[in-house]
């Protein structure tokens, strides 16, 4: 893979580079760090990358790596944006209730959350990105639809049949 | 329920992150890459062969038949299924129960000392379709003589064809891991499983109940002791970190790992092991020169007072007689990040 076909490949992960650190860290200026981070180290590991086919799956795992190092270094700080601007949920977003309750619950479960439904990774790949077997992706999957369906019901917001 | 049913659930990325994406790029020099390039080498993935290491002759014991599913899903060639059998590392629980239309039966199970596989299937009324959403509303999972038992587990993901013998949408295998990371002895302990309420999902986690009603399955447990033990106590360096290797053990079916030394904090402390991930990877070199690369299967991993313990159930069977070298990579330390612990 050289350069320009790494660089586009990035470029069209990037929706989901974004959704996967807001998932963790929250914060978009911390968000913007761990992408930077993530995208130079991913460049500099891209020798060790076997199979360009799993290309995305790869990077999303680099940027939570970084995602979790940028994460332990903030655990006791909160940042200005944070203090000045605490998270509500964007103006363009559909369902600002499911989007808040998801930013509700505790990282691990958001983040299996975010991989499967919001971004498609099949529990396989969860479980190969997270490098955790995958009965504990499906068990994460399973106690974050519980919790999500009690703050759900809690709020009384109303959800989206399918 | 779809992936579409989720977009726009999130916000759109913010123009800052748009820039650093851009910025970083241009920070990537060309050259760097595809001189690197060249030196990839060739990895090997390849599954195991025989499982020669349970020497156990094939007559002394009852040969189970394998489920057909079971076999796929492990990989094991008809050598492996009878040796495995004969071992007893398989039981056929053979139990089956009823309720509502709904039938949840416990086809066999796989299992050494380090954790057991349990295969069930579950066939819902005609019309009730099982999907990777479909769960139950509570499973409840007791062994005897034990007051707690790790496990994981749920419906086989996947195409109805590949998650179900028959392909029929309201058939489906139902997985579950026990684990047993003190390697206590489960032989004969019975086992319940209690299943309440199918549930589906509409959409978004809109759960509701399908089939209700409550199956309970309860059998003696069985498996193989078929552990190898490596106990090392060698010394090694990971990026300058002091490890020490303490144990490794192997079986066709699993591997546990205890590790300590006064450079074990620092490496878990810069892995995510703490959050949801791992300390390492680790993979098996066979006498060929195969390699079994990155063994992430079901498993337990934590790291308490200086001491790491890991056990890791394969996801196929594995050659352990055959295993020369276990190679731990410590992925997310920059250098000198991989140590080789010779098997013999």
């Amino acid at each position: 893979m050289d350069r320009d076909d790494f660089a586009s490949r990035v470029v069209a992960a990037e929706p989901t580079l974004y959704r996967i650190s807001k998932s963790i860290l929250k914060n978009d200026s911390d968000c913007a760090d761990a992408v930077q981070e993530a995208i130079t180290a991913a460049y500099d590991k891209l020798p060790s990358l076997r199979e360009p086919g799993y290309f995305k799956t790869w990077l999303c795992r680099i940027l939570i790596h970084e995602c979790y190092r940028i994460y332990r270094a903030n655990r006791n700080t909160v940042s200005l944006e944070e203090y000045a601007f605490p998270e509500t949920a964007p103006p363009q977003i559909r369902d600002p209730g499911l989007y808040a309750a998801i930013m509700a619950l505790r990282e691990e479960l958001r983040l299996v959350i975010v991989l499967h439904y919001v971004e498609g990774f099949q529990v396989t790949e969860i479980a190969q990105m997270l490098k955790i077997p995958e009965g504990t992706v499906k068990s994460r999957l399973s106690r974050a639809r519980a919790e999500l369906r009690s703050v759900l019901e809690q709020k009384e917001v109303p959800v989206h049949d399918a | 329920m779809t992936h579409e049913d989720w977009d726009g659930v999130f916000p759109d990325a913010p123009q800052s992150f748009h820039t650093a994406v851009e910025q970083a790029l241009s920070e990537c020099a060309p050259a760097r890459t595809e001189r690197r390039f060249l030196m990839r080498r060739k990895a090997l993935f390849i599954a195991a062969a025989a499982v020669a290491a349970l020497c156990v002759t094939a007559a002394a014991a009852y040969v189970f038949q394998w489920n057909e599913f079971m076999a796929r899903r492990f990989g094991a060639d008809p050598q492996q299924q009878e040796l495995l059998s004969s071992s007893g590392a398989v039981g056929a629980p053979e139990q089956s129960v009823t309720e509502n239309g709904l039938t949840v039966s416990a086809l066999q199970t796989l299992g050494d000392q380090n954790g057991v596989y349990l295969l069930l299937s579950v066939k819902a009324p005609e019309g009730t379709a099982l999907t990777d959403a479909s769960g139950f509303e509570m499973l409840s999972v007791k062994l005897e003589g034990s007051d707690h038992v790790s496990w994981s587990g749920g419906f086989m993901s996947g195409a109805a064809q590949a998650a179900s013998l028959s392909g029929a949408d309201n058939e489906r295998y139902f997985e579950l891991r026990l684990y047993n990371p003190q390697q206590a002895d489960w032989n004969g302990k019975t086992i319940t499983l209690d299943f309440a309420n199918l549930q589906a999902d509409r959409g978004n986690l809109d759960m509701y109940i399908v089939t209700e009603g409550q199956w309970s399955l309860s059998w003696p447990l069985t498996y193989t002791d078929a552990m190898q033990s490596f106990t090392t106590g060698e010394p090694y360096q990971v990026n300058g970190h002091a490890v020490t290797v303490d144990s490794v053990q192997l079986s066709p079916l699993s591997l546990a790992l205890s590790l300590s030394g006064d450079g074990l904090e620092v490496l878990v402390e810069n892995s995510d092991l703490n959050e949801a991930g791992s300390l390492c990877t680790v993979s098996l070199t066979m006498e060929d020169g195969t390699v079994l690369e990155e063994l992430y299967g079901p498993g337990t991993e934590g790291y308490a007072d200086g001491h790491y313990g890991r056990t890791t159930s394969f996801d196929q069977i594995v050659d352990a007689d055959r295993a020369t070298a276990l190679t731990l990579t410590f992925f997310w330390e920059s250098g000198d990040n991989t140590i080789t612990i010779p098997l013999n």
